[in-house]
């Protein structure tokens, strides 16, 4: 308790330090005009009577600095003043100063630009229901480490599996959207039916792809996902 | 004349709070005047080793201080000893009557065998 009231105590030393100071410098001459008159009583001569009492208390500024260290948080306060004494340096050379933030602020937005990237496909965990056991089986011939599976290939995958609890194949492309002002280009994939039970996901408004809807015979679906 | 002795650390505080005790209010110069003469002018008390000590005190609510006038006049700041600090006193007088009282022992012409 005792402790914890000096260490707040210290804390608010932290401020209004003049008034503080002030205080200090009359306790002080206080205390050597006390002393000087009693050895002015006791019949020193004036010059003397003052030396003595300095003597006395041992320095004036070792004392000051004492009770400064006591007064409040000495390394907080310390490292106050390097900060003021940083940002006056700072002031002085705008030249410097703008570089400095410049580099300082290009070479924090790359860190950050890689760091999100990173975090984006490596540290978070992909959002679908069971991220770990999802993988990629790409194709791999002697030409291309990562080709494009056909169609007849992708059933007979699918037919011969036995390790996946599903196979689902989807490929990137880009569809004509024709709008009242003219044509747009869309970007979308193509999924096979059961791509999203895959994966996990469910649509939040309308229905997912029914068995079947992939055959070229069935009509044409399609979902919406948000901009991505 | 017998060498002087200094000040052992933390029973300074001891010796102001007693002497706040005795005279009651009085200033850093009077506390420091009295703790010299207390001890019969056998301890060597830097005066300016006793603020930082009353800083302190006054930090742990021990004593409190006021700016007032001395007997001759002067401005000087007074402290005065609070409710904690008359508790802190019979705590601390105790702990060290005990350990004087031990020490007392071991050194008796006996040997603490008794």
């Amino acid at each position: 308790m005792k402790t914890l009231r000096a260490c707040l105590l210290r804390i608010a030393g932290l401020f209004s330090t003049a008034r503080r100071e002030r205080d200090l410098s009359n306790e002080i001459e206080s205390h050597l005009q006390l002393h000087m008159d009693d050895n002015l009583r006791a019949g020193m001569p004036p010059e003397l009577a003052r030396r003595d009492a300095l003597l006395k208390l041992g320095g004036v500024e070792v004392l000051k600095e004492a009770c400064r260290d006591r007064r409040s948080v000495p390394f907080v306060e310390n490292l106050l003043r390097d900060v003021r004494f940083a940002l006056r340096q700072l002031q002085r050379n705008p030249g410097f100063t703008a570089t400095a933030i410049l580099m300082l602020a290009l070479g924090m937005c790359a860190s950050i630009a890689i760091f999100a990237f990173v975090d984006a496909a490596l540290l978070k965990p992909l959002p679908y229901r069971d991220p770990a056991r999802l993988v990629s089986a790409p194709e791999k011939t002697p030409t291309s480490p990562q080709s494009v599976l056909s169609y007849p290939d992708y059933l007979d995958w699918k037919r011969l599996n036995t390790v996946f609890s599903s196979l689902d194949a989807y490929q990137h492309s880009a569809f004509a959207l024709s709008t009242a002002s003219g044509a747009e280009k869309a970007s979308g994939a193509r999924v096979t039916d059961g791509f999203f039970r895959t994966l996990g996901v469910t649509p939040v408004i309308g229905r997912d792809f029914h068995p079947g809807e992939d055959l070229s015979a069935a009509p044409r679906t399609a979902l919406l996902s948000y901009a991505a | 004349m017998p060498e002087k002795t200094d000040v052992w650390q933390g029973t300074l505080a001891l010796m102001v709070l007693k002497t706040l005790d005795t005279l009651g209010p009085l200033h850093g110069y009077g506390i420091a005047r009295r703790i010299e003469q207390t001890s019969g002018n056998l301890l060597s008390l830097n005066y300016g080793t006793l603020y930082p000590a009353l800083l302190k005190l006054e930090q742990e609510g021990s004593i409190s201080s006021e700016w007032g006038s001395s007997e001759n006049n002067r401005k000087a700041k007074f402290y005065k000893l609070t409710r904690a600090g008359r508790k802190q006193l019979e705590q601390e007088t105790q702990n060290w009557e005990q350990t004087t009282a031990i020490l007392a022992r071991f050194l008796s012409p006996s040997g603490g065998a008794a």
